[in-house]
């Protein structure tokens, strides 16, 4: 909503919805307009027609068996005509849309999954997307209302407009007054956008507040300090500062509201009323029963007329917000896949590899060169942000980076995304357990049920089958409260080893644990490693970790420090050395000397 | 009903001139559209009784001047003050709600049905507030005008004004009746569309996009979408059979009772001649306008329900019973702390968290709770905060039991680092203080930055205390990195000067050298003070005066560490299992 979209591209938005919407539903849209236009005749005709009929019958000396005839026959085709209307809106409309939406999407998700991980860092991306993903599926439905409301007035506006002329072509001056006002209808509009504008950051500023408030997240917080002091503070300036930003834009908007107002109804209806009574008192050249139904008929038109403004403003609004849709759905992924096929086997290694994140001043990752050999343990180690979880990101092709990195000799990038991250189970840092059952959360992937025994032995191994086994419904427990109260929570370190569980679920060719051990305590941590060796004796293992502890097993230990490797070497072989890794890990363990 | 009189009466309280002016708006509005009627009906009857040009023209002028009068009132009351006064509304009702929001005990967030209705009431509380107020104005609007408009009927024939008021009884009942069954078809899709809105959370947030990327788990959740979508759908079809036969009835009872009416009037025209040529017309389209009324009113009390159901929610959130209530003695410096046969669980029919425990802490003294993950540690340091209260035992400080203390005064005793601490998007200092800070007091927020090691990152922010954390709202805000977030956490305990200090796992984020030397600092500067350090790293806690060793909620062991290593228990054996690995490799041999 940045800024005023072209009429071009609001045209092209809204078309693009109605594709969408036509693809999951066709005739959706059709149909929705063929009701209004219908239920808007029907209306005309009960409303308008019939009462001139009905009037001039009465003027007219017709008798009231054929007058009241009339009426009954069109009340049996309008009763008729309902059952239609309500079987449409009521039944086969509401069922159609959640197609629609479903359809939506299921394409907006399937992006979701497909874009590079750096969109989610981009904020100005990120602000689209989450919008996208927020509003797609309500917009169809709204633009579908749209387009009705819009049916709607064009053809009330038409059959009135056509009966007053035919009676009176004078009548077509009145119609033009209101055309009159679309320059104040434009300035007001632009006021309006501008106010939007103005009150949107003080609103979320609100919004921040009112969030620590009420997140779990921030409640203890909020108990042991004075931060609720703070927020309300902030909450009460910000709402001052709306209500200045309200003043100042409601007056100039109210003047434009006011005369636009007055324009449509006092020129227009009443300057119509005026001829009409004129022509039927003043010269007597107007039927009784034509006047009073032009009376209504400009009543009607004044009405279309004010409200095509604010239908023709849904169109733009929605287009504001299809964009963002748009943009998304066409967005090409960055990072895709080539069609080479993976070797059977080989070494990860990286030649010369930077990396840098968007809008950063230096480089995560600086002329990175390593191996990590097909059945190697290999340690990453190093201070926090030495680009450590960087370069795990690298590894698992969720950006690229300047350089090289070789697979069997072939560049990654040479290889199907889907298939190269397969190589890989991974254990992530901020790990997050799916409102699934275990089982599901175990294997993340769908799975036949001869597949459940596995699932127990993944349990196992990490530890956890015997917790698992206490559940209710054992692997089939609901994980989280999300939808269920029954279902589980697991603490900290549980949730960690269901995410190693997954790690036993498969076969890989390279098990990447990022500090796998965080939330473990020293006991668990200890079985974990030894259980992971043995899991991991046909393939490799890269872990990283800052507790030294568990790097002296490993094969090689790569020591990052600033985005570079320092050292490298085997624990003894850097014992010896004697440089940055000796010292540290004599650190950390003058506190375990008895 | 009376959950929205009570709410009508909070908005009253924030802002009585809402109230009125809303009333009033009503009020207008609603003679409005009688004026209307009976300015068609003058013109009618003049242009019936074949008045001259002048009288029927000048009934047109007078209307107008009513119009630009009346307009003027709408655009002031919906342009300039509407928008002003709920601006007022909005901050007026948060400052209550979060004022109850922090007194509530920490307990509720635990209740996932308390809670999801306390976060549907701080969502909530402002649409419906105004939703309530506009569905009352438009229903004064109506009221008012049904009853002018009765009037004006009327007067021109008794007998079609109770056959349009027998019409609008059965399409009242009718209108009851789909209600009901919206209503239970919206029961029914509620658990699907709560499943659909955590699915559009998964693929939405950043959290989860690294694990939908690296497994196959989104074709699992899109099955489980598919699956969710394809019941909400046949529920849908299933109501939408019976909703579409209500609506047929609804309309065809509506049109029918329009046309019987129409076809009355025209045989009391034609035939009978008791209704003129200007009255037929006024009686027509005063029928329609009743129609119309009726069913918006129909439609507004159906809404009343939907607000009364929420207000049920926000009202129960504000006067939900706090059972961490305040005591009133004020809490003086820390001498003691004693725990005495702790006991509690998170929740009737939950395992105990704690059970037994017996502690005893003097002032200055060094104490490290360790044990495995869920032993009850962390439980232990929030019910020393009054965060919970314990069901059964009991803590002292300085002799009293700590609920005999007022919160705010035994609060400020405390200073915590929690595993879970958080950061706030303001300023560095802020953050620091936990709460508004002073120019004078950045002094203090920088010695308390020095002490937790930030120092060296402090020099780098550009504008120093004053720099924005988060880019929340601050386009050059820092993004810290998650050890650096600790050590403000840590410097906010450091700042607060309080006489306890608890610190969870302070150091799970920080890299071995920033461990070493939070350790350092936390022991220089705590000297006086008396701290207790969690943890399941038993290098950081071999120092302390005293170690307790939780298991399955219970104290299993206690005493330094030297006794502990002697007693060869637990401890002794989680030590050396930790140590194990460092031991011998250091010298590289």
């Amino acid at each position: 909503m940045e800024q005023k979209m072209s009429l071009k591209r609001t045209v092209q938005n809204n078309l693009f919805m109605l594709r969408l919407v036509h693809q999951s539903a066709p005739w959706l849209t059709a149909a929705s307009v063929a009701e209004t236009v219908f239920a808007t005749l029907a209306d005309f005709i009960s409303g308008t027609l019939l009462l001139r009929f009905a009037l001039n019958g009465i003027s007219g000396g017709k008798s009231f068996g054929q007058v009241a005839g009339t009426l009954l026959l069109w009340l049996v085709i309008r009763i008729l005509s309902q059952g239609l209307l309500s079987f449409y809106g009521q039944w086969v409309y509401p069922v159609r849309m959640i197609r629609v939406k479903r359809d939506i999407h299921t394409r907006v998700y399937q992006k979701a999954t497909s874009v590079e991980l750096g969109c989610y860092e981009n904020p100005a991306y990120y602000d689209t997307f989450a919008k996208a993903v927020a509003e797609c599926a309500g917009r169809a439905e709204q633009l579908i209302q749209a387009v009705k409301g819009l049916a709607f007035l064009v053809v009330s506006f038409s059959t009135n407009f056509a009966l007053a002329v035919w009676i009176d072509p004078v009548f077509l001056l009145f119609a033009l007054i209101p055309i009159c006002t679309v320059p104040l209808q434009a300035r007001r509009n632009k006021l309006g956008y501008e106010k939007e504008m103005a009150v949107r950051e003080e609103n979320r500023r609100k919004d921040y507040a009112r969030r620590t408030f009420f997140l779990a997240d921030y409640a203890k917080e909020m108990r042991l300090t004075d931060m609720p002091l703070l927020m309300t503070q902030r909450f009460r300036e910000s709402g001052k500062k709306v209500a200045s930003i309200l003043a100042g834009f409601g007056r100039p908007m109210a003047l434009l509201g006011y005369l636009i107002y007055e324009c449509n109804e006092l020129l227009t209806a009443l300057g119509a009323t005026l001829y009409a009574v004129w022509r039927t008192l003043g010269v007597g050249s107007m039927g009784y029963g034509d006047c009073i139904v032009i009376v209504d008929a400009i009543d009607n038109i004044a009405y279309s007329l004010t409200e095509s403004a604010d239908a023709l403003l849904k169109f733009q609004e929605n287009a504001l917000y299809i964009e963002n849709l748009r943009k998304f759905l066409d967005y090409e992924p960055q990072l895709t896949g080539g069609g080479q096929e993976l070797p059977k086997e080989g070494d990860l290694v990286l030649e010369n590899v930077s990396f840098r994140y968007e809008g950063a001043h230096k480089d995560a990752l600086h002329n990175v060169s390593m191996r990590f050999g097909a059945k190697e343990k290999v340690a990453i180690v190093g201070h926090n942000g030495a680009g450590k979880t960087t370069l795990v990101k690298l590894l698992l092709r969720l950006y690229d980076g300047e350089g090289h990195i070789r697979y069997g000799g072939v560049d990654i990038r040479e290889f199907p995304l889907l298939d190269y991250r397969d190589m890989f189970a991974c254990v992530m840092q901020d790990f997050h357990v799916f409102a699934l059952s275990v089982a599901d959360n175990v294997m993340l992937r769908p799975y036949a049920p001869d597949e459940e025994l596995a699932v127990g032995e993944a349990l196992r191994k990490a530890g956890l089958a015997g917790e698992v086994e206490a559940f209710p419904e054992g692997i089939h427990t609901l994980m989280t409260k999300e939808f269920d109260e029954k279902g589980v929570q697991l603490s900290g370190g549980g949730q960690q080893k269901l995410a190693i569980a997954h790690v036993y679920s498969k076969k890989n060719r390279f098990v990447l644990l990022d500090e796998p051990s965080s939330a473990l305590d020293p006991i668990a941590e200890y079985e974990m490693y030894g259980q992971m060796g043995k899991a991991c004796q046909d393939c490799g293992m890269i872990f990283i970790s800052h507790r030294l502890s568990s790097a002296v097993m490993a094969d090689r230990i790569y020591l990052m420090e600033d985005g570079r490797v320092a050292e490298c070497g085997t624990h003894r072989e850097l014992m010896e050395k004697g440089a940055k890794y000796a010292e540290m890990f004599r650190k950390q363990a003058q506190n375990y000397e008895e | 009903m009376k959950n929205n009189l009570w709410l009508l009466r909070r908005i009253w309280k924030y802002v009585p001139g809402y109230v009125v002016w809303m009333a009033t708006e009503g009020v207008i509005w609603g003679i409005n559209h009688s004026v209307s009627i009976l300015y068609m009906e003058k013109l009618f009857d003049a242009l019936g009784m074949g008045a001259d040009f002048q009288t029927a023209a000048s009934i047109i002028l007078w209307y107008a001047v009513y119009l630009a009068f009346f307009y003027m009132f709408h655009h002031w009351y919906w342009e300039l003050y509407n928008p002003k006064v709920r601006e007022k509304l909005h901050v007026a009702m948060h400052g209550e709600l979060f004022a109850q929001a922090v007194s509530m005990d920490l307990a509720k967030y635990d209740d996932p049905a308390f809670y999801n209705d306390f976060v549907w009431a701080m969502d909530q509380a402002f649409p419906h507030a105004v939703g309530l107020m506009e569905d009352t104005g438009k229903l004064i609007n109506r009221v008012v005008a049904s009853f002018t408009l009765t009037g004006v009927l009327l007067s021109v024939d008794t007998q079609m004004a109770a056959v349009i008021f027998t019409i609008a009884a059965v399409r009242i009942g009718l209108a009851l009746l789909a209600n009901r069954v919206v209503l239970s078809r919206q029961e029914a899709i509620n658990p699907l569309e709560r499943k659909e809105l955590y699915l559009n959370r998964v693929f939405q947030l950043p959290d989860y996009a690294k694990q939908l990327r690296v497994s196959h788990v989104a074709q699992l959740l899109l099955g489980e979408f598919e699956r969710n979508v394809r019941q909400k759908g046949q529920i849908i079809s299933g109501y939408g059979k019976r909703e579409a036969l209500l609506s047929f009835i609804q309309s065809a009872v509506a049109v029918a009772g329009e046309s019987g009416l129409l076809i009355l009037v025209l045989y009391k025209t034609m035939v009978t001649k008791q209704v003129g040529l200007g009255s037929f017309a006024v009686a027509v389209y005063a029928t329609w306008k009743m129609a119309w009324l009726l069913r918006d009113m129909v439609d507004r009390l159906m809404k009343y329900h939907e607000h009364g159901i929420f207000v049920g929610k926000m009202i129960r959130f504000l006067q939900c019973q706090k059972n961490v209530t305040d005591g009133t003695l004020t809490a003086c410096d820390l001498e003691s702390l004693t725990v005495h046969n702790l006991r509690f669980s998170y929740g009737k029919g939950e395992a105990c968290a704690l059970e037994s425990v017996n502690m005893e802490i003097k002032k200055g003294e060094k104490i490290a709770i360790v044990g495995y993950n869920g032993a009850g540690k962390t439980t232990l340091t929030k019910l020393l905060m009054r965060l919970y209260d314990p069901d059964a035992g009991e803590i002292l400080y300085n002799g009293k039991n700590i609920k005999e203390y007022t919160l705010k005064s035994l609060r400020k005793r405390v200073a915590a680092v929690f595993q879970d601490y958080r950061i706030f998007a303001c300023s560095v200092a802020e953050n620091v203080a936990g709460g508004p800070c002073m120019d004078s007091q950045y002094p203090q927020v920088e010695k308390a930055l020095g002490k937790s090691v930030f120092g060296e990152c402090l020099m780098q922010l550009p504008k120093g205390v004053r720099t924005s954390l988060t880019r929340e709202f601050d386009p050059e805000g820092t993004q810290l990195s998650g050890g650096e977030q600790q050590k403000i956490a840590i410097a906010r305990a450091f700042f607060k000067d309080a006489d306890l200090i608890i610190l969870d796992e302070p150091s799970s984020a920080l890299d071995p050298d920033a461990e070493y030397a939070l350790n350092q600092a936390i022991s220089e500067y705590a000297d006086q003070k008396t701290v207790i350090f969690i943890s399941h790293r038993l290098s950081t806690t071999r120092n302390a005066d005293r170690i307790y060793m939780f298991e399955q909620g219970r104290v299993i062991e206690s005493g330094t560490h030297e006794q502990l290593l002697e007693a060869d228990g637990k401890y002794a054996h989680m030590f050396r299992l930790q140590a194990e690995k460092y031991r011998g490799q250091a010298s590289g041999q």
